[in-house]
């Protein structure tokens, strides 16, 4: 019995023996995340699960704001040119890094000439190249270009210039993004390839620093960084964040008290409803079904996609199946994201297009009738390309359609999401479903990716009229004009139904009572907490 | 000298097998459909920047001998999108420790509870005892680790707060209590079927009855002649068990949120990162081919006929 025991010791023993590091002082903040992070490397991050993780230790020349969209955070001012082209930005005095190295202007030159560098491969490339066309950045990621060329300078120490190839209204809200966030070349290099992989590799720029942290890890713990300019407005001495991917598991762990913020939905979300404590943020994200313009016949016959489009209960869909955090969506503008000057929302009305896209199978049966007649077909078989993990969602979809429509007959096929996402670039698909989260709240994050020269128009949708009027917004610098511009786009896309938009998504999370300041990211599908508070 | 022909060609025998392996999965990722660089935000042009800075646009076999000549230099590449351009190893280094602890402590726990529980079985063929060691062991080995992983955190974690619900890196050792329970429920369920049939046949043979017939007391018996004389297949079954845990266990990992070696798999292969895929599945078959060569030098040193069948 004594050797079991002293077994049983040993193994204890041998699973580790470090000790608990708590944080003096000031409460820590537990969060639980539906994801974890798979860069702490700014520059070279694209996820959103990594932006959460990276938000606590990037300080960005903006930081979001749920009131006013975002605040100066490392800038102090800034300036546009009358063409809307060149940016100037003062930087705050005093701006240091967690190891006490100063923020210069240069700083965030090299960030962005990381991210255009092709030797660093940065996905982040998107940013420069498609939000905010600085200026010479194709050339520069192409290798033909030097990086010195890219529209990037430093005037001086506390001067950034930002060169554009057109105007960019809402770059405040792409240098918000953690990719923009100043980068210390010396202090990079200077750790080799082990940089941003290690407490000891990684520099923050933002509220906190890294305590502990490996890569790929599922929970990262976070201290004050006493260095932030701002480190006054910090009240947290420290916050864990972790993924826990079983809802359940994470549930009970924020009843327990363990967590005192979780990520919840579906099933779980419901159980908590009339919870108080049971935050939703708004549907940053639309879910539509687009088809191939290019190969398939069905889908470029309108009488079809509206068939198609009012055969589906977006309503039961949402109530039944994806429940809370979900809305059912008649417009691919999400309702409550893209505000003007004024504070006036672009997509005020959630149902001006309730015409094309509002639940009605008498008018679907019609539509569908009117288009086999146009084809020439009695019946049609189309196949729905869709990853595994939406299979549950594909069934529900073809028996509403197949329900409604006479002779119409859905054939999911299921894959992984890299094929999926390899067979929608190639355009080898029939009809599929995406939901796009938009990285600025504008109406042009859900509009110009239907533009036909997009990377992301996977249906091959091609309106010379929806280009144009894309293509005029994106120089206009009137902003009254520019929503009227991209009103016309909606319109049109709308009139054609090009896509069909389905729901939008949100957040859903719990969050203690004793716990203030935890607020949503416009996207909904981040959280903003580095200034929260907790009550002991 | 026999010997060591057998251990040199046993040894030739893994390294050959290594290298099959190796250019296995080399090939079985250049056919997963997909690209590393499928995300939506990149255009084409994009894409074959990143392909081109990844090398990824040379021709396969190419590819293969890079990889073969970083490999044997101890480079296994870097992430191409889970954690984009950190070093494998360093990705592997971070979470197979917290899958080997685990599996080690569950392998151990497992293993004194299984060989008890067959052993007192086996003592008691027949008996009630017996019976009812075998109905636990045949719930241990199908009722899926999961399930007591499920039942464990309810029970353990959430109802009565004995032990923490989910692995914290701040208390390592308290928070993987349930995990190695949960898994070391098979373990013992597995060793105790093996056990209890290995004891039986041993306890039926002549010289065990010769000696009993000696009037050798039954402590004697098991300590001097059952045990020594049926460890050796548990043992092999033991081996083979202790690769399966060192290389993590998905569902335990996603239930208790550790950040072990099976997630880091399973991400990879849904995101065709085909330098992490490659060196798992490389660690995964060395892990084995090591336990089957340990094995096999093993078996002979203890019996001669094995290094003769060897030769022959």
């Amino acid at each position: 019995m004594k050797r079991c025991l002293i077994l049983l010791l040993a193994c204890l023993l041998l699973t580790g023996c470090a000790a608990r590091t708590d944080s003096s002082g000031g409460q820590e903040l537990n969060i639980a995340l539906s994801v974890y992070p798979l860069s702490m490397d700014p520059q070279l991050e694209i996820d959103g699960g990594s932006a959460q993780y990276l938000q606590p230790i990037c300080g960005r020349l903006f930081r979001l704001d749920t009131e006013k969209g975002y605040v100066p955070e490392l800038a102090e001012s800034y300036e546009v040119s009358e063409d809307g082209c060149t940016y100037t930005f003062h930087l705050r005095e005093g701006i240091r890094y967690s190891n006490g190295d100063p923020i210069d202007a240069q700083d965030f030159v090299e960030a962005f000439r990381r991210i255009a560098d092709p030797q660093s491969a940065s996905t982040a490339i998107y940013l420069l190249q498609d939000l905010c066309r600085m200026k010479n950045v194709d050339a520069v990621n192409a290798g033909t270009m030097e990086p010195e060329k890219l529209g990037a300078y430093e005037a001086d120490d506390r001067t950034l210039v930002i060169e554009l190839e057109q105007p960019c209204p809402y770059l405040p809200y792409v240098l918000a993004m953690e990719q923009c966030s100043p980068y210390n070349r010396a202090f990079a290099e200077a750790c080799g390839r082990d940089y941003a992989t290690s407490p000891e590799t990684l520099l923050s720029s933002g509220p906190f620093m890294v305590d502990r942290y490996e890569p790929l890890t599922v929970q990262v713990h976070y201290v004050k960084n006493p260095n932030y300019i701002d480190a006054d407005l910090v009240k947290l001495s420290g916050i864990t964040l972790r993924q826990v991917s079983n809802t359940q598991q994470a549930m009970m762990s924020y009843q327990t008290g363990d967590q005192d913020v979780i990520a919840t939905g579906g099933e779980y979300a419901v159980l908590s409803q009339g919870d108080p404590c049971l935050y939703q943020s708004p549907g940053g994200m639309v879910a539509f079904i687009g088809g191939n313009y290019e190969s398939c016949k069905a889908w470029q016959n309108r009488n079809i996609r509206m068939a198609l489009s009012f055969a589906i209960d977006r309503e039961s869909i949402v109530k039944d199946f994806l429940r809370a955090g979900y809305s059912s969506a008649t417009r691919v503008v999400p309702t409550g994201i893209c505000l003007d000057a004024d504070g006036e929302d672009f997509a005020a009305d959630p149902e001006q297009y309730s015409s094309s896209c509002a639940y009605d199978p008498d008018r679907a049966a019609e539509c569908w009738k009117k288009g086999l007649e146009e084809l020439g077909e009695q019946t049609l078989e189309l196949e729905f390309l869709s990853t595994s993990g939406s299979q549950k969602f594909v069934e529900i979809l073809k028996d509403q359609w197949e329900r409604t429509l006479p002779g119409f007959t859905l054939n999911a096929r299921l894959v992984s999401a890299a094929q999926f996402n390899d067979l929608r670039a190639k355009g080898e698909f029939e009809l599929y479903m995406i939901a796009w989260g938009a990285d600025y709240p504008d109406p042009n994050a859900f509009l110009s990716i239907f533009e036909s020269s997009s990377p992301v128009n996977n249906s091959r949708y091609k309106n010379a009229d929806f280009d144009k009027l894309i293509h005029d917004a994106a120089l206009e610098l009137d902003p009254e004009k520019r929503f009227d511009e991209l009103h016309q786009a909606e319109d049109l896309f709308m009139e054609d139904l090009g896509a069909i938009p389905i729901y939008t998504r949100g957040g859903a999370y719990l969050i203690a009572g004793n716990v203030q300041g935890v607020e949503s990211h416009f996207s909904g599908m981040q959280l903003l907490f580095p200034f929260a508070e907790k009550e002991a | 000298m026999m010997m060591k022909k057998y251990i040199f060609k046993k040894f030739m025998l893994s390294l050959v097998t290594l290298f099959v392996i190796v250019l296995v999965l080399f090939l079985l990722m250049e056919l997963m459909p997909g690209s590393p660089f499928n995300n939506d935000k990149l255009s084409e042009q994009q894409k074959a920047v990143l392909a081109k800075a990844y090398g990824l646009d040379k021709p396969v076999l190419v590819r293969f001998f890079l990889y073969l000549r970083n490999m044997l230099k101890g480079d296994f590449g870097v992430s191409y999108n889970l954690s984009v351009n950190t070093p494998v190893l360093t990705m592997i280094k971070s979470r197979l420790p917290v899958s080997m602890r685990i599996g080690v402590c569950a392998m151990l726990l497992g293993s004194v509870f299984g060989l008890a529980i067959g052993f007192l079985a086996a003592f008691h063929q027949g008996k009630a005892a017996d019976i009812f060691c075998m109905v636990v062991s045949v719930l241990g080995i199908s009722v899926p680790s999961y399930i007591f992983a499920i039942a464990l955190s309810y029970y353990g974690g959430f109802k009565f707060k004995w032990l923490p619900l989910l692995y914290d890196f701040r208390n390592p050792v308290v928070s993987s209590i349930m995990p190695v329970l949960s898994l070391s429920v098979a373990v013992a369920a597995v060793i105790a079927r093996f056990t209890r049939d290995e004891a039986v046949s041993v306890m039926k043979s002549d010289y065990v009855m010769f000696a009993r017939s000696q009037g050798l007391s039954n402590a004697t018996l098991l300590f001097r002649y059952v045990i020594r004389n049926s460890m050796m297949p548990v043992i092999t079954v033991m081996a083979m068990l202790l690769v399966g845990l060192l290389t993590g266990s998905l569902v335990t990992e996603q239930i208790f949120a550790i950040p072990g070696i099976g997630f880091l798999l399973s991400s990879a292969i849904t995101a065709n990162d085909y330098n992490v895929v490659i060196t798992l599945g490389f660690l995964y078959a060395a892990i084995y081919v090591v336990a089957r060569l340990l094995l096999d030098i093993l078996y002979g040193l203890i019996d001669p006929r094995v290094r003769l069948g060897g030769k022959q």
